[in-house]
């Protein structure tokens, strides 16, 4: 069974895909001013104007519905603001007193509607866990409207809004009328919620406008490429959540939409460029570069210094942790620095050159540090231990030009050029 | 009768803890913490399927550490405000355990519904039994225990959370175990939210923390004083609630909930009418 089987198949694709792009577009600007959690609020907070306009009207119309969740909405982020600004509370405390009074109203009057005769409130329920799949054509035009804005918007005070985000104070005296904008943002976004909330649920609303912007802004290093990833994780965990939920009859959109949601977080935190796993084989690599460098480099000293002629590499010149011990010393074979002679490891001729190399980059730093830096003498050793792994063949050049082709090293010992 | 010992019980326990954590700033915290327990109880549901048994304790207790540590690692290391990162985790959580309550429902008695309602109408029929001796509903063992356990905490360890409210960094610097006791609170904050949100609900669960420590915290500038006026506001706003949720057949947690909120705006109105009073 094909997902365009279903009567309203294409406007829950639709719709969803613009929900997700939706999130995704106004989430960016909601997290940079550190408004995450105000959406969760807003969705909350939704509840008793829904719930009032069903007792009212008796039956479901969705403008009216969404029209009395935007007034209660509204009013408790006047209250927040309030609160915030006459008392002692701050803001996290405001959120959580406003969020879960307007919550608690919505249940009074839910018990209450649910004794009323006349009045069905199955509707209200898709309101609280979200059901995508009873969107129709109204829906899908509804959420593109406020995509539209959204996008509208933006595009239009992209630099203003760029300037607000970077630092309202600097706006304001840049002649940007930050509080027009900021309300209007706040508008659309509190429509953005409020729409959101019969296909993803009250709970969950808040993960759409959160986890695909903060997806982005991990990823991306200019607000435009923050922007459009963030569209682009909202629009694919909106499309498939929902196309999961339909398929799986029993499966609530809100949660199969912000699951995937969650799982593209994941993945670009762990495996992108910038991931925390990249950034671990990042350090592991350099460890066991630094590793067998030092093999390397203490083969070469004692060859330099006559007690090993012979150029014998032992297992145990390797240094570090038991995987980069292993692999540095893979590292050594595979990269031909040592070769397997009469039944002993032997500093192969290229790993002579790379000593060499080293040696005289370690050499050259500690002749810079003690002539340019006029360090003592005594304690250039340690510093050049780090920087003979650092230093590049172009710098080595400039380097030892700078310093006039120096023949020996602070310590006596000899440069070879 | 028992239900409204059931409520009292409840509205005592999360305020007193709510006071602790409200003045901590981390209120929005309670909320992410009573959502990121949910695949917890689903887990502890599949393996026990009963709801009587410290199994649903460690397994909440579990997930909300996993969440809270989670928060913790993403926010030094992620460049987003600190409430992103709740807002991402904690989701996520729910949105899992939403997911595990769907593909199950079948095997479980657990929906949806009473995940966000909470049932405290029905917590007097739920009874605990032990040796074939019926000892009451057990909600109002599992929440005595909360109060006891929430109590004994504040009470033993005043000095130090008072302290370390004030400044964390000068209490860990005297020698004071701030981790500890900062663990204490993440365990204690999982547990009663879990006691009370079978009976409350997930979302009404956060009311009964952050209302009554709002009202205390502008009532009072000292710790003892938010903790009584916190309690005090529970009980009344839980009295008040019960009665009128009683009175009018309606939802005894949203009652409670919405008397809360009418009481905290009560007495943020009341001191500002004071205050301009006073200045003429």
């Amino acid at each position: 069974m094909g997902i365009f089987s279903i009567v309203n198949g294409v406007y829950v694709m639709a719709g969803s895909l613009l929900l997700g792009a939706l999130g995704g577009l106004l989430g960016v600007f909601a997290v940079l001013r550190k408004q995450g959690l105000l959406g969760d609020v807003l969705s909350h907070a939704a509840l008793p104007g829904i719930v009032l306009s069903f007792i009212f009207l008796g039956e479901k119309n969705l403008p009216i519905l969404i029209l009395g969740a935007l007034v209660s909405g509204m009013i408790s982020a006047l209250l927040i603001d309030k609160i915030v600004a006459s008392t002692r509370i701050k803001m996290d405390g405001a959120m959580a007193v406003v969020l879960s009074w307007f919550f608690g109203i919505g249940i009074l009057f839910l018990s209450y509607l649910k004794r009323m005769e006349n009045v069905s409130p199955s509707g209200i329920n898709d309101f609280i866990f979200g059901q995508a799949a009873g969107m129709l054509q109204l829906d899908v035009v509804l959420i593109g409207t406020v995509f539209g804005l959204g996008v509208l918007h933006v595009l239009i005070k992209w630099r203003q809004i760029k300037l607000m985000i970077f630092d309202r104070n600097y706006a304001h005296v840049m002649g940007v009328n930050h509080r027009f904008n900021e309300v209007l943002l706040t508008v659309i976004f509190s429509f953005g919620i409020v729409i959101s909330l019969q296909a993803v649920g009250v709970v969950l609303t808040a993960a759409l406008f959160i986890t695909p912007a903060v997806t982005a802004l991990f990823l991306a290093n200019s607000l435009w490429a923050t922007v459009l990833w963030s569209v682009t994780f909202g629009m694919i965990g909106g499309v498939t959540g929902a196309y999961l939920s339909v398929m799986y009859r029993d499966v609530p959109t809100g949660a199969s939409i912000v699951v995937v949601l969650s799982l593209i977080f994941i993945l670009v935190v762990l495996f992108s460029k910038k991931g925390f796993l990249m950034k671990m084989l990042e350090g592991f690599r350099y460890r066991v570069r630094v590793s067998y460098e030092n093999a390397v480099l203490s083969c070469y000293r004692m060859m330099e210094s006559g007690d090993c002629p012979e150029m014998t590499v032992k297992k145990d010149l390797v240094k570090g942790g038991v995987l980069v011990k292993l692999v540095a010393w893979r590292a050594l074979v595979k990269k031909k620095l040592v070769k397997f002679v009469g039944g002993q490891w032997v500093l192969s001729k290229g790993g002579l050159e790379f000593g060499r190399k080293l040696i005289k980059k370690h050499r050259l730093w500690e002749v810079y540090l003690a002539n340019k830096l006029s360090m003592d003498a005594g304690k250039v050793h340690l510093e050049a231990e780090d920087m003979e792994h650092i230093l590049t063949d172009e710098m080595v050049v400039r380097l030892e030009k700078m310093l006039g082709n120096p023949k020996v090293d602070p310590h006596g010992k000899q440069i070879i050029s | 009768m028992s239900i409204l010992i059931i409520v009292f019980l409840a509205a005592i326990s999360c305020s007193l803890l709510g006071a602790l954590v409200f003045l901590r700033r981390e209120a929005m915290l309670v909320d992410a913490i009573s959502h990121a327990v949910l695949p917890g109880i689903v887990v502890a549901f599949l393996i026990v399927s009963s709801l009587s048994s410290p199994f649903f304790m460690v397994f909440a207790f579990l997930f909300a550490f996993l969440a809270v540590m989670i928060m913790k690692f993403l926010a030094t290391r992620i460049r987003v405000s600190k409430e992103s990162v709740i807002g991402i985790v904690f989701t996520a959580f729910f949105a899992i355990g939403v997911l595990m309550i769907s593909r199950v429902a079948g095997n479980v008695h657990l929906d949806q519904d009473a995940v966000i309602y909470g049932s405290v109408e029905f917590a007097g029929f739920n009874r605990l039994e032990l040796f074939g001796v019926d000892l009451g509903p057990r909600a109002i063992w599992s929440l005595g225990v909360a109060v006891l356990l929430n109590f004994g905490f504040v009470t033993l360890f005043y000095k130090e959370l008072k302290t370390m409210i004030f400044d964390e960094k000068f209490a860990v610097s005297i020698g004071m175990p701030v981790r500890f006791l900062n663990f204490m609170i993440l365990f204690l904050v999982t547990l009663t939210a879990v006691v009370a949100f079978e009976v409350m609900g997930s979302i009404m669960v956060l009311g009964l923390f952050a209302l009554p420590a709002a009202g205390g915290y502008l009532l009072s500038r000292s710790l003892m004083g938010v903790l009584v006026y916190a309690v005090l506001m529970g009980l009344v706003g839980s009295l008040l609630g019960f009665w009128w949720a009683f009175a009018g057949d309606l939802s005894i947690g949203g009652a409670v909930i919405t008397v809360l909120g009418g009481i905290f705006v009560m007495i943020w109105g009341l001191l500002r009418f004071m205050l301009w009073f006073r200045k003429g």
